[in-house]
């Protein structure tokens, strides 16, 4: 799969929908969530293929569980490769953890002891998840609150050996790994140090909420100035990433979040060359 | 025997859906927080989340209830309905059930009509796209044609049959008012997405009610009619039947106009269903009234 650098996108909300219509605001690609567009017809959907007439688009899901020890969910990737056929994203990712398990689920990012079973349990699953799809996936690292004593290495070495071994890519959240490194108090630099610059195609950048002694990965801020900092780490790190803004609660208007993401250019401008690369629509 | 993995998954489930701390042997304490601290963290994530997904999808039901019923239910709720689909859109599925079930909420039965309503809508605003046929399309047919025509309703229509005043009741706290004294009240409301895909809804009279159902059933215009003769004026149906389903067309609820037993003997149906034929005068702004329209068929000597 070529690396292919989209620029800079916003996550697509439904808030936004007609702003993004009628401005055509300066965003290169948006990212969804794929399970809100899960559904058989309706508004979402109307407003989801008249913006990808104007835009490229990635799909993001939050429910493949691909950690779970429940057999894969057949129906949903139906669903999920059902929806690609139609939006065309530029690629699909989804995080590495586990949502649900004896066919229950939390609708939570649960975290995975970091163990040689779970590498092995997880690497099995994306690659027969990659050959229903016919695509690389990407995966994201989750923040976390908790760790299992079944680990036996930390989460930068869990989540390279699982994206080497089944041959998928890296959708590196920084406000994630920022997160983590607080509520862990790992050095955040050792984790993107440790990642291998060949596999990572995304980052995601997001606000949190600091509680001092936590961190809450909560989307309802604008990036911190310490996730703005890491930033500007990875890109000398991997160089010309395709980066987006999530933002899920306490949303602002589109043009304070295109300012927000020309600040994400900004640095990304400061530490490289950047043009984004031609896309098809 | 279970794996590890499956082990701590398990244990972790369990902790979110009743508190069960088994999981905590295997959760570090690290730094300033303790494994139990840490798992409080999803554990109030696992909560307010299912919380605010029925806060979302049923605002009215939360402000007719008041704050401390709502958590009530919400609590009592989830507790009993551990969500077993990927998207959130259907955790609250079984919330009316569990309103007609559950005291004190089934001591007030408006309050699971009132959810039932709500649901509703979600699945309306959801429910799949369609072509919507016409009034244009309905004047193309041959008036010969009529008593055959058959209606598929665009895949966002249903109704709602309601046995007190929820819809009242919905309206009410929608326009931020105080919400009137539950009554019974059987009534039918027919919900639907219109072409610009707005949620509308409305009071569904007898005749009305009476012809959606024969078109919901397959069948058609000419029997749609003779149903009508029970409720209205002989001299009448035929242009309450056309205003009606002018209306439909106009409202974007019907999706496909045909007359599907065309290939069969026309003929030969005209005179099984023993139509006569009359002449009446549509209200409707829209179309020219066909000159042949019904009147009751005679009744068949045995």
């Amino acid at each position: 799969m070529d690396n292919k650098f989209l620029g800079f996108g916003l996550g697509l909300r439904t808030d936004h929908f007609v702003d993004v219509l009628e401005q055509k605001p300066d965003v290169d690609w948006f990212e969804i969530v794929s399970e809100n567009f899960m559904v058989d017809g309706g508004k979402p959907k109307h407003f989801l293929h008249s913006i990808r007439r104007d835009y490229p688009m990635v799909m993001h899901g939050v429910s493949l569980s691909i950690g779970s020890t429940d057999p894969l969910d057949m129906s949903y990737l139906g669903k999920l490769k059902a929806l690609a056929g139609e939006l065309e994203p530029e690629w699909l990712s989804d995080h590495l953890c586990w949502t649900s398990v004896g066919n229950v689920n939390s609708h939570d990012l649960l975290p995975l002891p970091y163990s040689e079973e779970a590498i092995n349990h997880v690497v099995d699953r994306v690659q027969r998840v990659q050959d229903y799809l016919g695509r690389q996936i990407f995966l994201e690292n989750v923040s976390s609150y908790l760790s299992y004593d079944d680990s036996i290495c930390p989460e930068w070495e869990f989540l390279s050996e699982v994206v080497q071994r089944a041959d998928c890519f890296v959708l590196l959240d920084i406000n994630n790994i920022y997160v983590s490194a607080r509520n862990h108090g790992f050095d955040p630099l050792e984790y993107i140090n440790a990642i291998d610059p060949d596999r990572v195609r995304q980052f995601h950048l997001a606000g949190h909420s600091d509680y001092g002694d936590y961190v809450i990965d909560t989307h309802d801020h604008d990036v911190a100035d310490a996730v703005w900092e890491l930033y500007a780490q990875s890109l000398e790190r991997f160089g010309a990433v395709s980066t987006m803004i999530e933002r899920d609660d306490n949303i602002p208007s589109l043009s304070v979040l295109v300012g927000e993401l020309n600040v994400a250019r900004d640095i990304a401008d400061s530490t490289l060359f950047l043009e984004p690369q031609q896309v098809a629509l | 025997m279970r794996s590890q993995l499956q082990q701590r998954q398990q244990q972790m489930m369990s902790y979110l859906l009743s508190g069960k701390d088994e999981i905590a042997e295997h959760v570090l304490d690290q730094g300033k927080l303790s494994a139990q601290t840490r798992l409080h963290i999803y554990g109030n994530a696992y909560h307010s989340r299912l919380r605010d997904t029925i806060d979302t999808d049923h605002p009215a039901t939360g402000v007719y209830l008041g704050d401390s019923l709502f958590e009530l239910m919400v609590d009592n709720y989830r507790q009993q309905h551990a969500s077993s689909y990927r998207s959130l859109r259907h955790f609250a599925d079984a919330l009316p059930h569990f309103l007609a079930m559950q005291t004190p909420f089934c001591d007030n039965p408006q309050i699971s009509e009132l959810a039932r309503f709500e649901r509703l809508l979600v699945s309306t605003f959801n429910a799949a796209d369609a072509s919507r046929a016409t009034i244009e399309q309905l004047r193309q047919f041959p008036v010969e044609d009529w008593p055959e025509i058959n209606i598929d309703f665009h895949p966002s229509v249903q109704l709602f049959e309601s046995n007190w005043n929820a819809v009242e009741i919905w309206q009410a706290i929608k326009e931020e008012k105080t919400p009137p004294t539950a009554q019974e009240d059987s009534t039918t409301w027919l919900v639907w997405r219109n072409q610009v895909l707005l949620t509308e809804f409305r009071h569904l009279g007898m005749a009305e009610f009476s012809m959606f159902k024969h078109f919901k059933s397959g069948g058609s215009f000419a029997s749609a009619c003779e149903a009508l003769l029970d409720i209205e004026p002989e001299d009448q149906v035929s242009a309450i039947a056309i205003n009606t389903l002018m209306r439909w067309l106009d409202s974007g609820l019907v999706k496909i106009l045909s007359t599907a037993i065309k290939s069969n003997s026309k003929l030969g149906n005209t005179e099984a269903i023993n139509l006569e034929a009359t002449k009446l005068e549509t209200t409707s702004p829209y179309i020219k009234a066909p000159n042949e329209l019904f009147t009751r068929p005679k009744e068949k000597k045995s």
